[in-house]
Formats: structure tokens, C-alpha cells, sequence
């Protein structure tokens, strides 16, 4: 079937489709508000099952980019439109396509304003992320990249309960200031190549100084999307007011843009400089790492406490992706599933507490079994406890940091203990700790809509850490031809 | 049939997920009769593996294949999977049978019941991995439901404890992860047949370490003993345990310590074939259970209540096969665990039956009154006690036997050393074998009536599984040391133990002084005899040499006040880092460094025991003296 259809396409502009039926709902608010919801989730689901297929027909075997699809785009410039996908982009596709609706499932009673704006936004941002890891031309991939960022910012500015304004106007000087480097970047790739297919640059040669320039142009926005210090405080900004959706949208999905950017983009192209920055970019991962445990000690609050967990993670895909080795590489790829679905489960929780509870909780013991043992599930998910995705991640990392350096080797693991003490800290005092909140002894457990929301993502958890040879086996080709590249670069 | 083996906790964890229509007795019922199910299949199994030796691997699905990291979930079945699976599907089958007729089931509800198959089907992929990768998995997920287990079974765990111990564990955990990555960069593959191949076709292999290369089988060796230390909660670990007063329930205290202690020993005898290569580590792993166990019987010595004191005893006893490990005895360290195992059900399970009785007082701190119990509690924690301290001919008897001759074997300063240490340890068992059994009969003169209504409450199920535990106690060592532990052993274990390097093979000196151990009987007789005359000749002695030693340690603690100093470090550290989330890290680490700090507990053994000589306690001291000296005298005439 994928061979005749252009299956990228439908599934990246799919969701577009769902907005224009939105865009023509009228009546009652309320009305108005079911049947966009009812409509947004009925187009992501689709979506979801077209990115699935696309996995049954991936080709395992065959390395290189596979199902392209090309036009003209721009033809008097010669940039073309032209997606394709690899076992990389495939996983995150299938991520951001299932996500969506989970985020749409979660926010169903708690968006009671503007919910056809919402939606809209909601798959917007789903088209501009899927078209992103899509994308086989760099000047595509930017202009998808930056397209991603105006729902963001819109579900920063509109669905922020109080600190709209302050949230709105750092997010957009972020976003502004991120990609002036990126869109110079993309010139000047074309002003020296005469060319912006990623395909035909592969095999064009940088010199050594433009490709240390065109790295650092590149490492500015992939890191401000990563919300990588000293930009996580975008993230931070969202603790208290951010909703579920945008918690999601940002953290889980949008941020891997940037880990993409770099295995897509930035690695490939530019090998020397890559090289030659990896040893810096390590250590620049573990100060993030580092940096995001320390704050971790400090806040007392619950909610920062799991963004944290997600700027944790983020700096140790780094470590992964910035080792350069085969094992590394592949680790940082299945971390960034394996944090998208944990992530998504731990911002879930989160946001139930905070909407019953409206405080912080505490002395969980005595109530609400069902949440709690999904609860301490996720939470021994995030420290890597065989069985769950993040341990393969984790392993992964560890056996790409071993080839790099010992000394590394030995930070990584004193990362996962400051980690674990975080997080039996957090553990004692939401757990056992004093009873803060009297509406915690009677929260109500989950209703089986939160059920139907968590229990996708626990399944993929468990999954992927009971049987991840699915995963790794289509991943490993493309792994294996960008650290292949790196090798094969000349000594000097 | 071996597969079977892994079916029964899968159907169990099934059972128990629609159990909702079924009453408590019969969800115990059914996990029961899968827990006799497993066993039976693996005493099969067992007798099976006597006449084919060899084993069997059954491979499910390969879990991770990349480049040459390769790891499968894979069963494999060898001797030591199946005696070890024998022991846990026991253990299992004492609790299932216990539940179904307890009354007080408060606690035991069927989301806690839901952890025994699970943490059954952890031990299950932890025994029959045959890579680091299924070991690690296994062994992660035995500490993290024990842990569970013991916090949903307790509501009233403090939460500083419930910390302590899932951060004990998981400091193992990371040992154990590194030993996986370290074997993998040394050796290239994380299979345990591969790297017991290379180890033995090849030597010298280095682990570049920091700029400093490194014999890889030492850290290697180093990594799985300190990963052993923790599970098996040794050198300091236990303070977690035995601090807190988690003897309640007993029980599910019984579970956790006999999957932990399983995964601790386990590692050891798995990997043999490691340690024996590098005799260094061999002889820290000794002086590392020597410690434990005379460090533990110190404190057992000093305190008065009876659930700390077994506890004590039975850790203790987990560092006394540390020793037989470290002497190369792993057979003797088998067997230990074995005897150990069954003792401690006996005495947990008769214990844990009167826990209101014995228990609410303690967690209290009022003093406890032992009187009033059926007189079967009696006899069967007596044979328990007296199994567990080695006395002649009862179950740990004969893997003292073993252990003390393969010490003996070494032929080298150190293996004697240790033989005179564990004669040491033998006597301080033996020692506080008595004084638990004096405190048990203390006072045991109940109204006839009274006690008579209480045998008539006990289920008779419960009396037949005292019993049983009981002649286990009595037999098992006899039947293991004449079977799979003893003429039968080369045949049994194969290639899965190997036969001991150092130890020398014309042993005939050794013989002559070892027949009829000579030496455990005496030192065993000695630490009655010892006891007998200060608990009960001349507790006036004992009292006083216990003030004058109080006067001088607390001389000693005003001259060198050490304890305020690392206090002091500690809360300034704390302080000026403001990383006081650490201070549980801190607390666990305080306890390791404060271990040794025993004299505290002095104040609590100034309670008498004089005027309270029963008559029980006067014969059978009697009895040890004359016996020990006839015995003396009969085997030096043998000699």
C-alpha cells in the first residue's frame, strides 16, 4: 500500500484536515466544544494508525531513507519538497502521532475555554512535528521546525492560567532568538552547495571551519529547543500554570526536535566538527545533568520536580548521542521514546494531583491504590528499573559512554545514584510524608478515562523494556550508517 | 517439565489477578498447591539432573542483540537453579500453608498476595539466567518487590527505614550493574559460560581504569562480592533491619530474608568459578563473614529481646556461609543456606504465630513475658535453635563439618586462622543457642488449663507443619550430607561447582584431626558449658563483669568521644553543602561507620536473670557438661 500512496504526506497533513472540519463547527459552546474534541480525536487516531503501517512496512533490512516522496517546491531556487524516513524518524513519528491523542484524551474536561482554538493548535503542532521528522531538506525541515514553534507558543500564551503574559513574551524571545541562527545556517548551506537536499549534502564535503561555524549555528537552536541550560527555564515557567497538553506538547515531543536535529543534521554533515565538539558537548551534558539534580535537592515543589526529571534525561540523551558510538547513539534514540512516554505518564500524574488535590501531596500511603502503584511504577521507570524502557535506554548509554571514557562511565553512574536520591526523597514525602492536604485521605482513584490515558503509555513502558528488539532492530541500520560515517573520517 | 516450573507462579499471579469471586482460603489454597507443584517438579528435577548430568536451557526470545551484546531470556536449569528453586518454593509453600488458617489477616490483602507470584517469577528468571543482563533484571526485581512487600505489609514502617533499605539495595544494584559493563568491556560477551571459558583458556586480562590498568577478574570479583554484601545485608547493611522492629509480620520478614539471602548466595555460588581464581578476594570474603558473624553474635549476646536475638543469629549465620564461600566450601555454603532456611521457618512460623503476644511489647519497650505458650511453640523453637547453633547431629552440624574442613584444607596461616575463628563463632552460637533457650523457657510454667485452651485454638494444620519443620530441622542435614552434599556431591553438582583449587587433595593429616569433629563438638560444648555457668551457676559473675566492663567503656567513650566528632563532621558537612537531602544517604553511611559502636546496648542486658533457674535450663546444662566431657574423652580415645 505505502508504495503507491504517499504516506508521509497523508500523515504528516492529515491532522490539517481535522482543523478545516473544526474551523466549520458552530453553535453553543458547549456543543461547539464536544464536537471539536470528538473531531480532533477522530482525525489523530487515524493519524496514529497510518504512522503504525508505516512501521509494518518499514524495510529493516535496507539502510538509507526509505518511502520518499518528492516535489517541486520552490523551483526557481531549485529547494524541493521531499520527506522521508528512517528507522530514527519512524519511532518519532509514531510518538508524536500516538501522544497527540493522549494529550487530546487527558484534556478532555480541562480545557473549558477556547476548546476549538485548542484543537486546532493542538493539531497544527502535530502536522509541524511530524513534517519535521519528516523532512529531507534542510530549508524544509526549518521552516516545519519554526512552524512548530507558533502553536507552542500559542499554547504557552493561551492556556496559562496566570503568568500568561511574562510566559508568552519570554517563549516568543526564545523562539526568536533561536532561529536566526538556524535560517542563516540554511543560507548559507545553499549559498556554498547550491543545494538544501540533505541526500545530495551527505556527500558534499565542508571545509573544516565552515563546518565548526555551521555547527554552532545549528547547536544554538537544536539546544534552545531542547530546553537545555540556560533555556530549561521555559519549561520551569510551565510548572504551575502550564496544562496537561502543553506540558506534553513541549517536553515530551517538541524537545526531541532538537536531538533529532543534531543525529539528522548535525552529525552527519558536519563529522570533523563533530568530533572535534563532542568532548565538549559531553561534558556540557553532564553540567546539565548535574545542574538539573542540584535543583532537584532544592525544589520542594512536585511539579518541578518531574520537569526536572525531563531536563535530567534530556542532558543524558546527550551524553548517549554525543559518545558517537553505535551503542551511545542507539541508547539516545531509545531514551528519547522511553522519556517521551515516561515523561507523558509522569505529567499525567502530576496533573491529576494537582486538579484533585489543588496542593502538593503527601502521605499517599493510606488511599488511592490504583494511582499509586501506577505512580511508583513510573517513578521506578524514570530511575531505570529493569523492565522498563528506560533501563534498556539507560544500558545503552552506558555501553556507548564505556568506549568513550572510563571517567565518563564512572559520572554517568554517580548520575543515576544522585538520581535515585532525588528521587527517594520525593518518594518519602509524597508517599509517607505529613498529610498537607486533607482532600488527599479522600482523592477519588483513577476513573477509567485516566486509566484509558495511562494505561497505552505503562504498556509501551513495559514493552519496551521486556521486548525491545522490535525497536532496536529497526533503528540499528540507520545507527549503524551515521557512526559508520563518523569512522570513516580521515585522522587529521 | 522443566518449563512447568516456570508456569506455576505465571498461573498463580493469573489466579490471583481474577481471585475476586474466591475467599482468601481459597486463593492460599490454590498458591499452595503451585508452590507443592514447583517443588515436587524440581526435587524431579533434581533426581534427574543425578543420573543426566548436564542441564537443560530453554530460550524464550532474544532480549537485546546489538552488535556483540547479545542477551536472551533464557531458563536454565542446572543443579544449583534446582535446589535453590526447591528452597524458595518451600519457603513459599510454609507461608501459603500458614495464611490459609491465620486468623488475623488484617494485612494480608490480595493486592499484598499479588507480590508472592511475582516475586517468584523474580527469583525464577534470576536463578535460571545464564547472562548478566536476565541475572541483573532478576535481582533488580527481587529487592524492589521484597521492598514493597515489606512496606505495603506495614503500615506503620517508618518511612526513614522503607528509604534505607530500597537505597541498600539499590547501592548493590549498581555494583551489579557495573560488574555487567565491566564484564562486557573485559571479556566482549556477558554470557557466564563464554567468560568462565575465557577466564579459564586466558589470565592477565586488564580493565583500564582511571589511567590504571587492572586485573578485570579481581574488580570483577570485588563488584559481586560487595553486590552479594548488600543483598544478603552483611557488613553493616542489616542495621536497617534489625534496628527497626520488622520481626512483625514474621512472616513476610521470612520471605524477604529468604529471597535477599538467596540472591546474595546465589551470586556466590554462580560464580565460582570467578572467585576461586583469585585467592585474595577469597580470603577478605572469610575475614568479611568472619566479622559479620561475631560482630552479629556480640550484639545478639547483648541484647535481651528474643525476635532481635534470632535475627541476629540468623544473619550471623549468612555471614558463616560468606566464610564457607571464602574457604572454598561452596557446597558447605549450599547446605548452610539450606539449613539456615529451614530453621528460620521453624522459627519464624512458631514465632510469627504468637506475634501479638511477643511483638506489641517489644515495639512498646516493655520488658516481654514469655510464659503461657503451647508447649509444641516450646520444642520446636528449642529444636530450632539447637539446629541452628550446630548441635551434634541436628542439620547445621554437618555443614559446619563441611566448612571446617575445607578451612582446614587450605593448608595456609589464613585457612587455619579462619578455622579457629569459626570454632570461635561456633562457640558464640552456641552460647547464645542457650541463652535463647533459657529466655524461651524462662518462666514456661503456665496453669495447665490455660495453656491447654490455647493448644485447643492452634489448628491442627499448624501443629503437623511445626512438626514437619521440626523433623526437618532434625533430618535435613543428615539426609543432605549423605546425599547431594556429601557422597553423592561430584555427581550432583558437575561442572556447576568446580572442585577447589587451593585446597590440598592428600588430606589424610587433616582426616585424622577432623574425624569425628572432634573440634566443632568441643567448641560447641565449651560455649554451652560457658553459658550454663554465667547464666545460670554464677549470674552474679556475669553481672559484675558486665558493670566493670560498662565502667570501662564508658571511661574509654568520655576519653575518645568519637561518636560526638563524626557527629559533628557529619552536620557540618550537611550544613555547609545544603545537600540535606542526603541525609538519608548519610544516615545509612553513619550506620556502616557506627556499627561497631556496641557498648550502647550494654545498658539493656543489665536486666537479671538470676532466681529464675528452671528446671529445664539446670538438666540441660547438666546434660551439655557431662556430655561434652564424655565426648571429649571418647574421641580422643578414638584418636
Amino acid at each position: 500500500m505505502t508504495n503507491d500512496w504517499p504516506v508521509l504526506s497523508i500523515v504528516t497533513f492529515l491532522p490539517l484536515a481535522g482543523c478545516f472540519f473544526i474551523m466549520l463547527t458552530r453553535g453553543e459552546d458547549e456543543a461547539v466544544g464536544r464536537s471539536c474534541r470528538h473531531l480532533a480525536l477522530w482525525t489523530t487516531i487515524p493519524t496514529l494508525i497510518v504512522s503504525l503501517l508505516i512501521w509494518v512496512n518499514f524495510d529493516r533490512s535496507r539502510s538509507g531513507f526509505q518511502m520518499l516522496e518528492e516535489a517541486s517546491w520552490i523551483s526557481n531556487i531549485g529547494i524541493k519538497y521531499q520527506l522521508g524516513i528512517d528507522g530514527i524518524s519512524m519511532f518519532l513519528i509514531i510518538c508524536a502521532a500516538l501522544l497527540t491523542p493522549i494529550c487530546i484524551f487527558a484534556t478532555w474536561k480541562s480545557i473549558k475555554s477556547r476548546v476549538r482554538e485548542h484543537m486546532i493548535v493542538l493539531l497544527v503542532l502535530e502536522t509541524t512535528l511530524i513534517g519535521s521528522f519528516c523532512a529531507l531538506d534542510v530549508f524544509l525541515f526549518a521552516c516545519f521546525v519554526i512552524a512548530a514553534s507558533i502553536p507552542l507558543h500559542l499554547m504557552v500564551g493561551m492556556w496559562n492560567k496566570n503568568s500568561r503574559h511574562h510566559a508568552f513574551f519570554n517563549f516568543g524571545i526564545n523562539i526568536f532568538l533561536m532561529f536566526i541562527p538556524l535560517l542563516g545556517a540554511v543560507l548559507f548551506i545553499y549559498e556554498s552547495k547550491n543545494t538544501t537536499d540533505l541526500i545530495i549534502l551527505n556527500n558534499a564535503n565542508f571545509s573544516r571551519n565552515n563546518q565548526i561555524w555551521l555547527f554552532i549555528a545549528f547547536f544554538i537552536p537544536f539546544m534552545t529547543i531542547m530546553t537545555l541550560f540556560p533555556f530549561h527555564k521555559r519549561i520551569l515557567s510551565q510548572q504551575e500554570d502550564g496544562e496537561i497538553g502543553t506540558l506534553i506538547m513541549l517536553t515530551c515531543i517538541s524537545t526531541k526536535i532538537g536531538v533529532y536535529g543534531f543525529l539528522r543534521f548535525s552529525i552527519p554533515l558536519f563529522p570533523v566538527a563533530t568530533n572535534l565538539f563532542a568532548p565538549y558537548m559531553l561534558v556540557f551534558a553532564i553540567v546539565i545533568a548535574v545542574y538539573a539534580v542540584i535543583i532537584l535537592m532544592i525544589y520542594k515543589n512536585f511539579k518541578s520536580f518531574v520537569l526536572l526529571i525531563l531536563i535530567f534525561q534530556m542532558g543524558l540523551i546527550t551524553i548517549g548521542v554525543f559518545s558517537l558510538s553505535e551503542h551511545g547513539i542507539r541508547g539516545g534514540v531509545f531514551a528519547m521514546l522511553s522519556h517521551s512516554f515516561i515523561g507523558a505518564g509522569l505529567i499525567i500524574c502530576i496533573k491529576i494531583f494537582s486538579d484533585r488535590l489543588k496542593a502538593e501531596p503527601g502521605h499517599l500511603m493510606n488511599g488511592i491504590p490504583t494511582f499509586l502503584i501506577i505512580h511508583v511504577f513510573i517513578l521506578l521507570a524514570v530511575i531505570g528499573v529493569p523492565g522498563t524502557a528506560s533501563f534498556i535506554a539507560n544500558l545503552s548509554i552506558i555501553l556507548g559512554v564505556i568506549e568513550h571514557s572510563f571517567l565518563t562511565l564512572i559520572t554517568v553512574f554517580a548520575l543515576f545514584m544522585l538520581l535515585l536520591t532525588c528521587l527517594l526523597c520525593v518518594y518519602k514525602r509524597v508517599l509517607f510524608g505529613k498529610i498537607l492536604n486533607h482532600n488527599t485521605i479522600n482523592m477519588r482513584d483513577l476513573s477509567l478515562r485516566d486509566l484509558g490515558v495511562l494505561s497505552p503509555l505503562i504498556g509501551l513502558i513495559l514493552l519496551m523494556g521486556i521486548y525491545p528488539m522490535p525497536f532496536l532492530n529497526v533503528m540499528s541500520t540507520s545507527v549503524s550508517s551515521i557512526t559508520n560515517d563518523l569512522k570513516m573520517l580521515p585522522i587529521n | 517439565m522443566y518449563a512447568c516450573i516456570f508456569v506455576a507462579p505465571l498461573l498463580a499471579s493469573i489466579f490471583l489477578l481474577r481471585s475476586r469471586f474466591f475467599t482468601r482460603r481459597v486463593i492460599h489454597g490454590v498458591s499452595c498447591g503451585l508452590a507443592v507443584a514447583m517443588l515436587s517438579l524440581s526435587l524431579g528435577g533434581m533426581i534427574e539432573m543425578i543420573y543426566n548430568q548436564g542441564f537443560e536451557s530453554i530460550q524464550i526470545i532474544t532480549w537485546i542483540k546489538t552488535g556483540s551484546f547479545v542477551a536472551n531470556y533464557l531458563l536454565r536449569f542446572d543443579s544449583l537453579t534446582l535446589l535453590m528453586i526447591s528452597i524458595f518454593s518451600l519457603a513459599l509453600m510454609f507461608i501459603h500453608l500458614h495464611l490459609i488458617w491465620e486468623k488475623t489477616s488484617g494485612c494480608y490483602t490480595k493486592n499484598l498476595l499479588f507480590y508472592f507470584p511475582v516475586l517468584t517469577i523474580a527469583v525464577f528468571l534470576f536463578l535460571s539466567a545464564n547472562n548478566f543482563l536476565q541475572l541483573y533484571l532478576g535481582w533488580e526485581l527481587i529487592g524492589v518487590i521484597s521492598s514493597l512487600l515489606l512496606i505495603s505489609s506495614r503500615k506503620d514502617l517508618s518511612r526513614a527505614m522503607a528509604i534505607k533499605m530500597f537505597a541498600v539495595d539499590r547501592v548493590g544494584n549498581l555494583a551489579l550493574l557495573f560488574v555487567l559493563v565491566a564484564a562486557y568491556i573485559s571479556y566482549d560477551t556477558i554470557i557466564f559460560d563464554e567468560i568462565f571459558y575465557v577466564i579459564s583458556i586466558t589470565q592477565n586480562v586488564k580493565l583500564e581504569l582511571l589511567g590504571s590498568s587492572l586485573d578485570a577478574l579481581t574488580v570483577l570479583n570485588i563488584l559481586l562480592i560487595f553486590a552479594a554484601i548488600t543483598k544478603c545485608a552483611q557488613l553493616s547493611f542489616q542495621r536497617w533491619f534489625i534496628k527497626e522492629p520488622l520481626i512483625n509480620p514474621a512472616l513476610v520478614t521470612f520471605i524477604h530474608l529468604v529471597s535477599m539471602g538467596l540472591a546474595g548466595v546465589f551470586i556466590l555460588i554462580r560464580f565460582s568459578p570467578m572467585i576461586e581464581r583469585t585467592p585474595n578476594i577469597l580470603i577478605s570474603l572469610s575475614i568479611v563473614g568472619l566479622l559479620v558473624s561475631s560482630l552479629l553474635l556480640v550484639r545478639a549476646l547483648l541484647c535481651h529481646d528474643l525476635g532481635r536475638m534470632i535475627l541476629c543469629l540468623i544473619f550471623s549465620q549468612l555471614g558463616y556461609i560468606f566464610v564457607a564461600c571464602g574457604s572454598s566450601a561452596y557446597i558447605g555454603g549450599v547446605f548452610h543456606f539450606l539449613n539456615v532456611i529451614v530453621v528460620v521457618a521453624l522459627l519464624l512460623v512458631s514465632s510469627g504465630a504468637l506475634n501479638p503476644c511477643i511483638f506489641s511489647n517489644i515495639v512498646k519497650g516493655q520488658p516481654v513475658e514469655y510464659k503461657n505458650w503451647p508447649p509444641i511453640f516450646y520444642i520446636s523453637a528449642s529444636l530450632g535453635v539447637l539446629s541452628l547453633t550446630g548441635f551434634p547431629f541436628l542439620s547445621a552440624y554437618y555443614s559446619g563439618i563441611i566448612i571446617l574442613e575445607a578451612s582446614l584444607r587450605q593448608n595456609t596461616s589464613i585457612g587455619t586462622f579462619v578455622f579457629y575463628a569459626s570454632l570461635l563463632v561456633i562457640a558464640m552460637t552456641a552460647f547464645l543457642g542457650f541463652k535463647i533457650l533459657f529466655i524461651i523457657w524462662r518462666k514456661a510454667h503456665g496453669n495447665k488449663k490455660e495453656v491447654k485452651t490455647k493448644i485447643n485454638k492452634v489448628s491442627w494444620v499448624f501443629k503437623v507443619k511445626l512438626i514437619f519443620l521440626s523433623f526437618l530441622t532434625l533430618f535435613a542435614g543428615m539426609i543432605g550430607f549423605n546425599t547431594v552434599f556429601g557422597d553423592i556431591s561430584s555427581t550432583f553438582w558437575g561442572n556447576v561447582i568446580p572442585s577447589p583449587m587451593r585446597l590440598e587433595t592428600d588430606w589424610k593429616n587433616i582426616e585424622k584431626l577432623t574425624r569425628f569433629n572432634v573440634p566443632l563438638v568441643i567448641s560447641f560444648f565449651c560455649g554451652v558449658v560457658i553459658a550454663y555457668f554465667l547464666y545460670v551457676l554464677k549470674p552474679e559473675l556475669r553481672i559484675g563483669l558486665l558493670d566493670n566492663c560498662q565502667t570501662l567503656l564508658a571511661r574509654s567513650r568520655a576519653k575518645n568521644p568519637y561518636d560526638k566528632l563524626y557527629k559533628m563532621v557529619i552536620s557540618y558537612a550537611v550544613s555547609r553543602t545544603h545537600l540535606r537531602s542526603y541525609n538519608e544517604l548519610y544516615s545509612v553511611i553513619s550506620g556502616l561507620l557506627c556499627q561497631c559502636s556496641l557498648h550502647k546496648n550494654i545498658k539493656q542486658i543489665k536486666i537479671l536473670f538470676t532466681g529464675t533457674k528452671h528446671q529445664f535450663i539446670s538438666y540441660y546444662g547438666t546434660a551439655m557438661l557431662f556430655g561434652s566431657i564424655v565426648f571429649i574423652l571418647y574421641h580422643c580415645y578414638s584418636l
